[in-house]
């Protein structure tokens, strides 16, 4: 990855999983965690 | 070991008894009564050394038992009737050496014949109750690892969700909710995995067990499932078979709140009626899952297997697919601990 940043939506239906995955994910400075949902709906509209 | 022991002097007093009560119909010598006592008292003692001895030295499993067995049964034959043709040398005033009349000896090879044939009896009783001991253990032994397999068909999926939530907790530092969530995990595994598959527990541990097992949950689908609990006031102490309603329970997780994307109650209800125990699992989930077809599901198979062994027709379960959710209610004997 070079210089550019990813932006990522996190799509997870348990809370708990969703914090797992922004706690890994906040290692890598090139991904930029834009937002959570819950489903795959709610993920459309955080889109 | 006391119930045969407790037979055979029955047995062996009863003998005794007919013979007094023979004899004093008779006659009433002193004699007879005293010989015919200890004859019958040499006759017990033989026959526990005879049980002794199956038990003991020609146990069950022992090549050679047989043999010895039968070899036991013809040597106490013999020191009974040895024993019974000196007492009645005594009483007829015949000393026990030297040559005994003629006509004692039909009556005294006969008596050889009697005790002998008697203690097969007791040898052939006794390897028959063995067989069927033996038979019972057995099947017993089938039962409960029929049951513990049963019961162990504990989701693994369950305890892997369970660790990475609080692997996910420790993670964040949030230290108080990742010891309450280990706190909750050992008490449920504790009371899934110690206790024997066929025992009873009181409602209020099988709740509590319930209890830490949707607080787990509860952690993993935050605030999409809500609980409810109705139990009637006076049933803690009813016992119930341990880890009974957790199948139930965690099907209407399975199948009720992890496909929905909105709240989901599950409804634990129990109550009394008529010397029946009423527990109910209910949820208001859309169950679109084929497993969620009654009577289909592993885990309801479980629990209509446990409550027929544990049961057999006094209890039974019935699951139903509703409209808009899944009900299942399992009835059993209302029973209290024997405390």
């Amino acid at each position: 990855m070079t210089g550019q940043v990813l932006r990522v939506l996190l799509v997870d239906d348990e809370p708990l999983a969703l914090r797992r995955l922004g706690i890994a994910l906040r290692e890598f400075p090139d991904l930029d965690i834009v937002g959570t949902a819950r489903d795959g709906d709610a993920a459309v509209d955080e889109a | 070991m006391p119930l045969p022991a407790i037979y055979i002097a029955g047995f062996w007093f009863v003998v005794g008894a007919i013979n007094l009560v023979l004899l004093s119909l008779d006659a009433f010598r002193k004699g007879p009564f005293i010989t015919d006592s200890l004859t019958s008292l040499c006759g017990c003692l033989l026959s526990f050394g005879l049980l002794w001895v199956t038990r003991h030295v020609a146990r069950p499993r022992r090549p050679w038992r047989n043999m010895a067995r039968w070899a036991a049964v013809v040597a106490a034959g013999t020191a009974l009737w040895a024993f019974d043709s000196l007492m009645q040398a005594w009483t007829t005033g015949h000393p026990p050496w030297g040559r005994w009349p003629d006509d004692w000896f039909m009556p005294l090879r006969m008596n050889w014949v009697y005790f002998t044939a008697l203690y097969a009896l007791q040898m052939v009783i006794l390897a028959l109750v063995e067989s069927i001991d033996a038979l019972r253990t057995r099947e017993r032994q089938l039962l409960e690892a029929r049951l513990a397999a049963l019961r162990f068909q504990l989701n693994p999926h369950f305890l892997f969700n369970t660790l990475n939530a609080i692997s996910t907790l420790v993670a964040e530092a949030s230290v108080r909710e990742a010891g309450e969530m280990i706190e909750r995990l050992s008490r449920f595994l504790r009371a899934s995995l110690t206790g024997e598959p066929t025992d009873l527990v009181s409602l209020s541990a099988e709740l509590d067990m319930i209890h830490a097992y949707l607080d787990i949950e509860a952690i993993r689908f935050g605030d999409r499932l809500n609980v409810r609990y109705a139990c009637q006031a006076g049933l803690a102490e009813a016992q119930v078979p341990s880890f009974i309603l957790q199948p139930l329970v965690e099907n209407a997780v399975k199948y009720a709140v992890a496909p929905a994307k909105q709240a989901v109650t599950i409804a634990i209800e129990a109550s009394a009626e008529n010397e029946s125990l009423i527990l109910v699992v209910e949820d208001d989930g859309r169950h679109d899952h084929a497993m969620a077809v009654p009577g289909t599901g592993v885990g309801l198979r479980n629990v209509a297997a446990r409550l027929d062994a544990l049961y057999g027709p006094a209890a039974r379960m019935e699951a139903v697919r509703r409209e808009r959710g899944f009900t299942a209610v399992i009835r059993l004997p209302l029973q209290w601990s024997a405390t």
